[in-house]
């Protein structure tokens, strides 16, 4: 038996730069017990989307929930109104959620891939995988006019159309990004200390992860069949060739490459969308006030996100529920930790690639 | 239009009809949603079914503000944060929340009910 | 791994990739808007969508219908609503620049709450004035 100590990790902590904190008792570098504190950045977005922004408005508050998947979020919730109005909004809108929406999910993912690197102690690929990050960017900039905040869903199509030009210029980037994507794939799939570093590192079964509900690449890493992509039609994913990534070892290794895998489901998709791209109106017109409720579960980056309205009738919501990816797997997070040892935590954490800041909103 | 089944239950038979309900194998726990209504707080269980098309459940109950209502954390274990939130945001009382978790302690409690106005 | 080293190698002696400063922005960037007071008939539909009240409207006091545009470049997300809901196209255009940051001496924040509290008082003021204009 040792001695018990107390390490607290976070609420700032180096390997992360999101307000979580740990708190873990181990016991001979063995984590015996652990208890979890976040929420403190609670920016009250769903009382202001309740109280002071019209519904067509929210779309644009919403987006700022989360940086990375401000695309998601935006759209989802637009997805919600739609569905809750019975707007059906035209063909080619819906490509270009796709187009928009897959493109935020590369740019996260491999965000999240390099800074697994980066907590593996491998510097040199962090820059290059952001490196490569930043190409998509760039696309997602000609395609929207921002690198960050697309603002491109509103509620019954999309706020910009992808014109000629700009066909042009993805085009040839996108060939480019997934030759590098490619490249990528065979680096994390030979490199040696990357494998000794992540495989068996932080497994999760398939039981644990249907017990505390896992969700995203968390869940597909081990073996969860779990995608709202696939399980809601709502947009013509079927039509473009979209396969559902699956891995069954559930380790640090496997949730790696189920993101990285998932980058060149991604890629195939948008090619696919940008060639075939139908004619037509980009946006349908909206009257009239929400009055019902209805929900969307919808494929963000990091998993499985939730959006409940609630309309009576007025211009502001009576009710918007978020719940993003990130807070359905603390629960699995937090029991995954007994019983490791502390020098994982790390790993394992981002390995979850956490967004805390928009679990609390 | 609403694009998701409700059932009804009673505070009484919350417990009992989840568990009777929910497989792991089976179903998706979503979330736990709680709205305030104006007279009462209105709770929803929502659950999702793997890999069927657009199949969500919600069991639903609706409470008054001081109501307590039973935990489900030893039926799904991942429960237990949407419970935190539910106690922080919206002030409903879980058996077994401790509070404190989404919000800080000099920060306005409840902010979910209607009678918080924004500033 | 080896590839990996190779790679750091040539990176030594290959340029930066991130872009020198003073690289123009892609076509049709969203930033800044620009009014042209000459086709605006004041409806106010661009106040009234856009999200973080970027844009309000002053009155004038001697109750005449030409109504006073302010605009907040620090507060504007770029989202463009503004552009999409006027009915007089050309009168707000986006442009490409965005807005420099704000120092201190600015005093951003001060000065826009004092025209959003102008906004309120001017109104009581205009609708007085064009109560009186009526009754003339
Ligand atoms: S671009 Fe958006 S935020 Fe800026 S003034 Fe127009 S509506 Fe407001
Ligand atoms: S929407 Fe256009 S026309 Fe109307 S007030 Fe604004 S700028 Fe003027």
């Amino acid at each position: 038996m040792g001695k018990k100590f107390v390490v607290p990790f976070g609420s700032q902590h180096i390997a992360i730069p999101e307000p979580i904190r740990f708190i873990f008792t181990t016991e001979n570098e063995i984590i015996k017990s652990v208890s979890v504190d976040f929420g403190y950045v609670h920016r009250g977005i769903e009382k202001a989307c309740m109280t002071r922004y019209k519904y067509t408005q929210v779309p644009y508050v919403v987006a700022r929930v989360c940086g990375l998947c401000a695309v998601s979020q935006a759209t989802a919730y637009c997805m919600a109104i739609e569905s809750l109005m019975d707007i059906e909004i035209p063909e080619r809108a819906k490509y270009l959620r796709i187009i928009v929406h897959e493109m935020d999910r590369i740019h996260s993912h491999l965000f999240a891939i390099a800074h697994l690197s980066e907590a593996a102690g491998y510097e040199n690929l962090f820059m290059r995988v952001m490196r490569d990050r930043e190409f998509v960017m760039e696309c997602l900039e000609i395609l929207t006019g921002n690198r960050i905040q697309a603002d491109y869903s509103t509620i019954g199509g999309v706020n910009r159309d992808l014109t000629k030009e700009v066909y042009e210029i993805l085009k040839p980037r996108l060939d480019e990004l997934e030759r590098r994507l490619y490249e990528l794939k065979e680096i994390f799939e030979r490199d040696y200390t990357l494998q000794k570093k992540w495989k068996g590192i932080g497994v999760i079964t398939l039981e644990m992860a249907q017990k505390y509900n896992a969700v995203g690449p968390v869940a597909r890493a081990s073996g969860l069949a779990t995608d709202c992509r696939v399980e809601f039609e709502y947009l013509p994913y079927k039509e473009l060739d979209y396969k559902m990534v699956l891995y069954q070892e559930g380790d640090v290794w496997a949730r790696n490459m189920v993101r990285l895998d998932e980058t060149l489901v991604s890629i195939r998709v948008l090619k696919n969308a940008i060639d075939n791209l139908p004619e037509g109106d980009i946006k349908v017109k909206v009257k009239g006030n929400p009055k019902g409720e209805a929900l969307i579960r919808w494929e963000a980056p990091r998993g499985e996100l939730l959006y409940y309205v609630k309309g009576n009738g007025k211009s502001v919501l009576e009710r918007l529920r978020i719940k993003t990816p990130t807070f359905s797997v603390i629960p699995v997070m937090k029991e995954l930790y007994y019983n490791q040892p502390y020098a994982f935590v790390p790993d394992i954490t981002i390995s979850f690639d956490p967004c805390l800041s928009c679990s609390a909103r | 239009m609403k694009n998701f089944e409700e059932i009804q239950v009673s505070l009484s038979e919350l417990r009992e009809a989840i568990k009777r309900f929910y497989k792991p194998e089976e179903w998706h726990f979503i979330t736990i949603n709680g709205t305030d209504v104006g007279d009462g707080i209105e709770i929803k269980y929502f659950f999702a079914a793997y890999g069927k098309s657009k199949k969500v459940k919600a069991f639903s109950l609706k409470i008054d503000y001081n109501q307590t209502i039973p935990s489900i954390r030893d039926i799904i274990p991942s429960a237990w944060i949407a419970e935190e939130e539910l106690k922080d945001l919206l002030g409903v009382n879980v058996e077994g929340t401790k509070g404190g978790i989404f919000l800080e302690p000099d920060s306005p409690q409840a902010p979910l009910r209607k009678e918080v106005k924004n500033g | 791994m080896f590839k990996m080293f190779l790679f750091s190698l040539k990176n030594l002696f290959s340029k930066p990739a991130t872009l020198p400063e003073g690289t123009e922005k892609p076509k049709q960037y969203r930033g800044l808007i620009k009014y042209y007071e000459e086709t605006c008939i004041y409806c106010k539909k661009c106040e009234m969508v856009c999200p973080p009240g970027a844009i309000i409207f002053t009155y004038p006091e001697d109750g005449s219908k030409r109504l006073i545009f302010h605009y907040n470049p620090y507060l504007c997300i770029y989202c463009g609503e503004c552009v999409r809901a006027c009915p007089k196209p050309g009168t707000l255009v986006q442009v490409e620049d965005t807005a420099p940051p704000a120092t201190a001496q600015d005093k951003p924040n001060d000065l826009w709450f004092e025209v959003e509290k102008e906004a309120v008082e001017s109104k009581k003021i205009w609708q007085e004035a064009r109560r009186k204009k009526r009754n003339k």
